[in-house]
């Protein structure tokens, strides 16, 4: 983790990168504690959904506008690494570096579509435009193969002078290359949030009105989130579809997007680790289910969650467990941050 | 050309029938300001409520409707009643919330009735009638009647009766019309069961012409709100003009371009008009913040 | 340096909020708008910021036009306003409202944020300690790290004060400010408004405080039915007929 992190958290506390420092020895010591092929697979899963939801939270929890288009993103990404790496024959990495910017750029036409669009219009936009790229990748067929989608996508591999190639096939190298890639976005969004970008997103969410009366341009700051957003979910998009090797419209799904939205508002939103904690927890929940039901109970009991939760842990969990914490401790950790430089702010007393 | 009468009358056909979702789905949203995101679940509702009808029940199309209809207003008094706790939240909560019960209720009708399509038997007979230039399905001629006769009900109840003169006033200021003595949290339950009793009229009726399957609700979920941008938000005449004018649209896109992208129509037109025209194309232009 | 408005006209369908208001607040001093309720006091602060385009009419400030610019390129050029009704940013701390409001004192974008380094965490820095001097002025410094939509109505109204003070205007917009505070409040807000006013900072002020505007103004303007009926020092104003008359009603 970067210095700015030990600094900005409380350093009252002896030591304050302790905590972040042993829980990614133990994440990047994984392959080795989980040898179980099976549970690499949903570290793997889990990994990419957490970056996913990550993006999403960018966008819902800190500028407050909800995007249910976002699985579009997240298509985009893989359909562009897809199609250059199997039509054109590039490098995989070279693929997947334009499919960020691709879903980037997708983020720029939403925000600027958008414009003074808020709220449920702004959710209405982004429906919309998934809804159109979904159905492109039906008809296209020219292009995408339609509904059949496209097997064979290659995997990652890195030319390492002197030592040949090494392609990112076994499931131990995808898992460290999926964690990097998530921490990488960890890391971005602790940056963006921490800062007069994350506050100037905040007053967006919380007081439009007043924000535009000190000088904060919504649009802009609604335009550059909703690009930062869509390229993050554009990367998990790549690292999806390379892992599977397939790619087809189902990638569009709205269950997709309704899981991301379950994971970042169950997991805490407008917080840094509620996507996280709602992303592992949710990729964990219906392999579990899985085990014993069917997919649509699956899905039936994600919808229950969600509302559950709204109704008793509006916040999420993650702010949930901290303000517990807080009362039994009495220094919150740094990842419960909402803004930046202030730890989860507590009720004055009355 | 040749078939233009005929796609536009195909289309209002269809048309009228966005139009009681539309009716039901700005109806929620203009006066309750909540996000119906579970809107098109009512819709599947009903299809699948006039299914049981006619194959558990009595074997009669015009009371699988009705049944259809009464399902729908007491499955949204049921759903209202159940988050009317959660009314005073932020917009972003109840659009959240109902999402949850599109999901729920989705999967739900999923495992009730497993994924294969189903026919909605009919006592027309399939021999199209014609009239003119036109020939149209007996079948599709009923629902004409049927969704005419719902737009103009509506129409009447919202404008002549006690009932919908509580709900014009809650609409346009509630804290005042609870002075005034109208029950508040009354008028929004009906105003729920009444916007799903539309919808699940509409399911009824196209499940009828075309097929019945548990996410069918999605679509119409989109042709709702296409059809709410296009009219304004909370305009139940815009709401009626925007349905016919959606159903032409894309008949014609259909008929003369392609039937792949027709459902890209709505869509198209839902960010177009945001566009241009936020306030939607029946209503007056509001002033810009 | 000063505000000149010159025969604005805004209609909202057949009601006329402005018609040809014209007046001028100096740069060194406290300028007062009165008026009955509807006279369109707000909708002319509205106009001013740029939350409303007029028909007819200009807005100008150092001699360059504000009309058509959008509500955060006039705070850019130095006009900041607060709100009648309460306006904060409930969900984070106070002295996150006031970083809120001190956005135009930082230029740090997305890339300089993710690149982080020295320039960016100074930056901070200085911000942060800008921030508590405001409060500070303010007097809600022992507030700072509480939430702001928990604090009483009294001191959130300060707050409002603190996070348009952020944004370091050169004339501030004050949209009654006074409503609801009781004696002790209206009199810290009278101390406060002096100290802004020794910092050079002109005041618009909208008051339904008789005693407050008579007491602090320097020039005092009166608006009936969107049109300026008497302005001038508030002594004259105040037995000004025409002002009367707008406020009791004329016969």
């Amino acid at each position: 983790m970067s210095a700015s992190v030990a600094r900005l958290a409380l350093a009252r506390r002896p030591w304050p990168w302790l905590g972040p420092l042993l829980v990614g020895i133990v994440l990047v010591a994984a392959p080795w504690w989980l040898p179980n092929q099976y549970h690499l697979h949903i570290a793997i899963q889990a990994g990419i959904f957490a970056i996913l939801a990550m993006s999403l939270n960018l966008l819902l929890g800190y500028t407050g506008q909800l995007s249910l288009g976002h699985a579009a993103f997240f298509g985009i990404g893989g359909y562009t690494s897809a199609l250059l790496g199997k039509h054109l024959g590039w490098p995989v990495f070279v693929g997947m570096v334009l499919a960020v910017v691709a879903a980037g750029l997708a983020g720029y036409l939403i925000g600027r579509l958008s414009l003074r669009l808020r709220g449920a219009y702004f959710v209405l936009v982004s429906l919309s435009f998934a809804g159109v790229v979904a159905l492109i990748a039906v008809n296209w067929m020219d292009l995408t193969n339609g509904p059949l989608g496209l097997p064979g996508i290659p995997e990652p591999a890195i030319a390492i002078p002197g030592l040949g190639e090494f392609s990112f096939r076994s499931k131990e190298s995808y898992y460290l290359l999926v964690l990097a890639c998530a921490a990488v976005s960890y890391f971005v969004c602790h940056r963006l949030v921490c800062s007069r970008f994350g506050r100037a997103c905040v007053a967006l969410r919380e007081n439009e009105t007043l924000a535009q009366a000190v000088g904060v341009n919504g649009t802009r700051y609604l335009v550059v989130t909703a690009v930062v957003s869509a390229a993050m979910a554009g990367a998990a998009g790549t690292l999806y579809v390379h892992y599977t090797r397939f790619v087809s419209p189902e990638i569009f799904l709205f269950s997709y997007t309704v899981t991301m939205v379950v994971m970042v508002v169950a997991g805490g939103k407008g917080t840094l680790l509620g996507p996280v904690v709602g992303a592992i927890l949710f990729t964990i929940l219906p392999e579990v289910l899985r085990a014993v039901t069917s997919y649509q109970w699956q899905m039936l009991v994600y919808g229950i969650l969600l509302i559950l939760t709204i109704f008793f842990l509006p916040k999420g969990i993650v702010p949930a467990v901290a303000g517990w914490w807080r009362r039994v401790a009495p220094r919150p950790a740094a990842a419960t941050r909402t803004v930046a430089g202030e730890a989860e702010a507590h009720e004055p007393a009355r | 050309m040749d078939i233009l009468p005929q796609l536009v009358a195909n289309g209002l056909i269809i048309g009228g029938t966005y139009a009681l979702l539309g009716i039901g789905l700005t109806m929620i949203f203009g006066l309750m300001n909540v996000v119906n995101f579970a809107h098109g679940e009512f819709y599947t509702l009903g299809a699948y409520a006039a299914l049981f009808v006619l194959s558990a029940l009595a074997p009669n199309f015009l009371v699988a409707i009705l049944g259809a209809i009464l399902v729908g207003a007491l499955a949204g008094a049921l759903v209202e009643r159940l988050l009317a706790p959660l009314r005073h939240e932020s917009i972003d909560t109840t659009m959240l919330l109902m999402i949850g019960v599109w999901i729920a209720m989705q999967n739900g009708e999923l495992l009730a009735w497993g994924g294969v399509a189903k026919n909605i038997p009919t006592p027309f007979p399939t021999e199209p009638v014609v009239l003119g230039p036109l020939s149209v399905a007996p079948l599709r001629l009923f629902v004409l009647f049927v969704t005419a006769g719902l737009i103009v009900g509506s129409h009447l109840l919202i404008q002549h009766t006690k009932l919908g003169r509580a709900m014009r006033a809650t609409f346009q200021d509630q804290e005042t019309a609870a002075l005034m003595g109208v029950n508040v949290e009354r008028i929004h339950t009906i105003t729920f069961a009444f916007g799903s009793a539309l919808a699940a009229a509409a399911g009824a009726l196209l499940g009828s012409v075309f097929l019945v399957y548990p996410s069918m609700g999605d679509l119409a979920l989109q042709k709702a709100f296409s059809v709410v941008i296009l009219g304004g938000l909370g305009n139940l005449g815009g709401a009626a003009l925007g349905g016919l004018l959606l159903g032409v649209a894309e008949e014609l896109g259909a008929g003369y371009v392609s039937s792949g992208y027709r459902d890209a129509l709505g869509f198209l037109l839902i960010i177009l008009v945001l566009l241009v025209r936020p306030s939607g194309l029946f209503s007056r232009a509001e002033r810009v913040g | 340096m000063s505000l000149r408005v010159d025969d604005l006209m805004l209609r909202f369908g057949g009601v006329a909020a402005l018609a040809g208001v014209s007046f001028e607040a100096a740069s060194n001093q406290i300028t007062s708008l009165i008026g009955p309720n509807g006279a369109g006091k707000t909708t002319l602060f509205n106009v001013v910021t740029g939350y409303l385009r007029p028909q007819r009419g200009e807005v100008r400030y150092e001699n360059a036009s504000l009309v058509g610019l959008r509500p955060y390129q006039v705070a850019e050029r130095g006009i900041v306003r607060t709100f009648q009704k309460t306006s904060v940013f409930p969900a984070v701390t106070v002295r996150e409202n006031v970083l809120i409001g001190l956005h135009l004192q930082g230029s740090s974008g997305v890339l300089a944020v993710l690149r982080g380094g020295r320039r960016v965490r100074e930056e901070e820095a200085r911000l942060r300690q800008a921030a508590d001097e405001v409060l500070a002025l303010v007097g809600l410094a022992h507030r700072a790290d509480d939430v702001a939509g928990a604090l009483p109505y009294g001191e959130q109204r300060l707050l409002e004060v603190a996070i348009a003070l952020g944004a370091r205007p050169r004339l501030l917009l004050l949209d009654e400010p006074a409503a609801g505070l009781n004696t002790g409040e209206r009199q810290a807000l009278i101390a406060l408004i002096g100290r802004i006013r020794e910092q050079g900072i002109a005041i618009l002020l909208v008051e339904h405080d008789m005693r407050l505007v008579m007491g602090i103004s320097d020039h005092v303007v009166c608006l009936d039915h969107g049109q300026v009926v008497a302005r001038g020092a508030p002594a004259e104003v105040q037995v000004h007929p025409e002002v009367i008359r707008a406020y009791l009603g004329s016969g």
